[in-house]
């Protein structure tokens, strides 16, 4: 195989790879429960760009690990993992705001994860009681004691542990 | 003897002895440690259906396969039952036998062809040890190697005993076609692509061929005659397949990002397109093929056309290619198995993660990490398929192009010269 046509096969994968972002976002045509703007009210800043239903999703987490793994402080690993926090939180608020509800189980599971991780070393109180009331106002959105509105209770709960 | 030509000449062999040797221990890992799940339950209901004296094409909410599958799952059943081995895995011997005979065939076939002894035997190597071929047949269970076995040996018996064997051919054909329906789809091409250099069928023959060839499943099937007809018969030729391969697989993935859908809202609509697509295309292989002198590319073209544009393949259907494109020496069969191997395993990890695993599966079923491994998977298996595809007829057409450049110049002399 010539070096030409390595270098097409890696210029297409690569080309895949970047229209996959705003096509897997397009496909989020579901109403909103909460516009964007009244979430930003309550302190949410913006959604992340790869959220859990999309398919390049496992990659970004993949990312992640690599990245944790060639953090040998620990000081910068337990401030990697505070930021990795907040962005497991924006993704939960993507699928609940948006009715992903195929993925809330997992994306929840995956918070609660985070959120155990960092439980020991949380320090910002102020953007904790921010989460609960996100939450908590999306959780409302769902009908009262559904499996929805349990899972995300369950979210509600472990955040809870932070304060 | 000379003793550096004997050396060399057990050291050929011992690569091949080796390498069926190894190919057996992989196989008899996975047929050792499977369990009786998705398709091997299937075959053994079949089989029970045959024993209990039901009619397995009324009795079987399913699709169900030609008679001589059911048959030989009767057969399994019943040595599975006398030897008091497990189903599961007596069933998976036959498949992997016919992988093996498929090897022998697949070298004594390029050793016609004057490839070298050594050449042949690492391709047959690489079917024996193909990645696909392992899972269709050790870990899935399909039996479709047996019914490619059978083309094989019958595109073989064409090409080089045409005269002697044609009639043998046809049976075969016949048998590959009771065990599973996907060669009918090659029929057109043994008639009208030329098989030898010598001779090829006149019309009797073709007419001979396919009755011949068509022979056996309707011969058996009339034992299961009973009833209703009509629903036998949907039984047999209304599986459409299950869209799990190919474009089909890459609009799945595309869909399972809007809320973990898994199934295609118009699938029925899909798949009848498809099927349209798919007649056209063949009409358009058979065109592009008859009357030159390569039957298995063309084949391979057809199964490969198959698998580019019909909506409903399954995981077995990908086993379908390897034979002939190792007869044919494709390197391009790396790069399909590469691809192909990646779709099988996304496509398992999400669907059905104990037919991979077997006993060792731990695993729960639909996993959203896996449906990226299935999405790109297929994305890669289709575009490389089809590229195949496009490349082998492009080849074709310029080949034939040169013939008749050719042919032009040597009337142009003949004339020049009178």
């Amino acid at each position: 195989m010539s070096t030409s046509t390595i270098i097409k096969i890696i210029a297409f994968l690569s080309f895949l790879i970047f229209i996959f972002q705003p096509f897997s976002q397009t496909l989020a045509k579901t109403n909103e429960l909460i516009g964007k703007e009244q979430l930003q009210v309550l302190g949410f800043s913006q959604y992340e760009s790869v959220n859990p239903n999309s398919l390049l999703y496992h990659l970004k987490r993949l990312g992640e690990e690599i990245t944790l793994f060639f953090l040998f402080d620990t000081d910068r690993r337990k401030k990697y993992n505070t930021h990795l926090l907040t962005i497991r939180f924006k993704e939960l608020i993507y699928i609940i705001n948006f009715r992903k509800t195929g993925f809330l189980d997992e994306t929840i599971s995956r918070y609660n994860v985070f959120v155990g991780k960092v439980k020991n070393y949380y320090e910002s109180k102020e953007k904790i009681n921010k989460y609960i009331v996100i939450l908590e106002k999306l959780r409302d959105m769902y009908p009262a004691n559904s499996a929805y509105w349990l899972y995300i209770q369950q979210a509600i709960d472990s955040t809870k542990n932070l304060l | 003897m000379n003793l550096t030509i004997m050396k060399s000449l057990f050291v050929e062999n011992s690569i091949f002895i080796i390498g069926i040797f190894i190919a057996i221990l992989i196989r008899g890992f996975f047929i050792l440690n499977g369990t009786d799940t998705a398709d091997i339950t299937k075959l053994r209901e079949m089989g029970e259906a045959i024993l209990k004296g039901d009619n397995p094409y009324l009795s079987i909410p399913y699709n169900v396969y030609p008679p001589l599958a059911l048959y030989l799952e009767a057969a399994t059943k019943i040595m599975s039952n006398f030897f008091n081995i497990p189903f599961h895995i007596l069933t998976k011997i036959w498949p992997n036998l016919a992988d093996i005979a498929i090897a022998v065939l697949i070298y004594k076939f390029l050793r016609k062809f004057e490839v070298k002894s050594t050449s042949a035997h690492l391709w047959s190597l690489i079917f024996i040890l193909n990645p696909i071929s392992i899972i269709i047949s050790s870990v899935h269970g399909q039996i479709d190697s047996i019914t490619s076995l059978f083309v094989l040996f019958s595109i073989y018996l064409l090409i080089f005993y045409f005269s002697k064997f044609y009639l043998l051919a046809a049976i075969c054909l016949g048998l590959a076609i009771a065990i599973k329906p996907n060669p009918i789809m090659l029929i057109p091409l043994f008639l009208f692509v030329k098989t030898s250099f010598l001779k090829n069928f006149n019309l009797n023959e073709k007419f001979i061929f396919s009755g011949i060839s068509l022979a056996p499943v309707l011969v058996l099937l009339a034992f299961f005659k009973e009833g209703d007809n009509a629903k036998i018969l949907e039984s047999l030729v209304g599986y459409s397949g299950v869209y799990d391969f190919g474009y089909a697989a890459i609009i799945r993935g595309i869909l399972y990002q809007d809320n973990a859908n898994i199934w295609i809202p118009t699938s029925d609509y899909l798949l009848n397109i498809s099927k349209i697509i798919f007649l056209l295309g063949s009409a358009f292989v058979i065109l592009i093929f008859a009357n030159s002198k390569n039957l298995i590319k063309a084949c391979l073209s057809m199964y490969l056309l198959f698998l580019t544009v019909y909506f409903g393949i399954s995981a077995q259907y990908l086993s379908w290619v390897l034979p002939l494109a190792v007869v044919a020496r494709e390197k391009m069969i790396i790069i399909f198995s590469a691809t192909g191997l990646f779709a099988l395993l996304g496509f398992y990890m999400f669907f059905g993660p104990e037919i991979l695993l077997g006993k060792f599966s731990n695993i729960n079923e639909y996993q959203s990490k896996y449906m990226s491994i299935y999405f790109f998977g297929n994305l890669l298996f289709w575009f490389s398929t089809s590229w195949w595809l496009v490349k082998i007829i492009k080849d074709c057409i310029y080949f034939k192009k040169k013939q008749s450049i050719n042919y032009i110049k040597s009337l142009l002399l003949i004339s020049f010269h009178r």
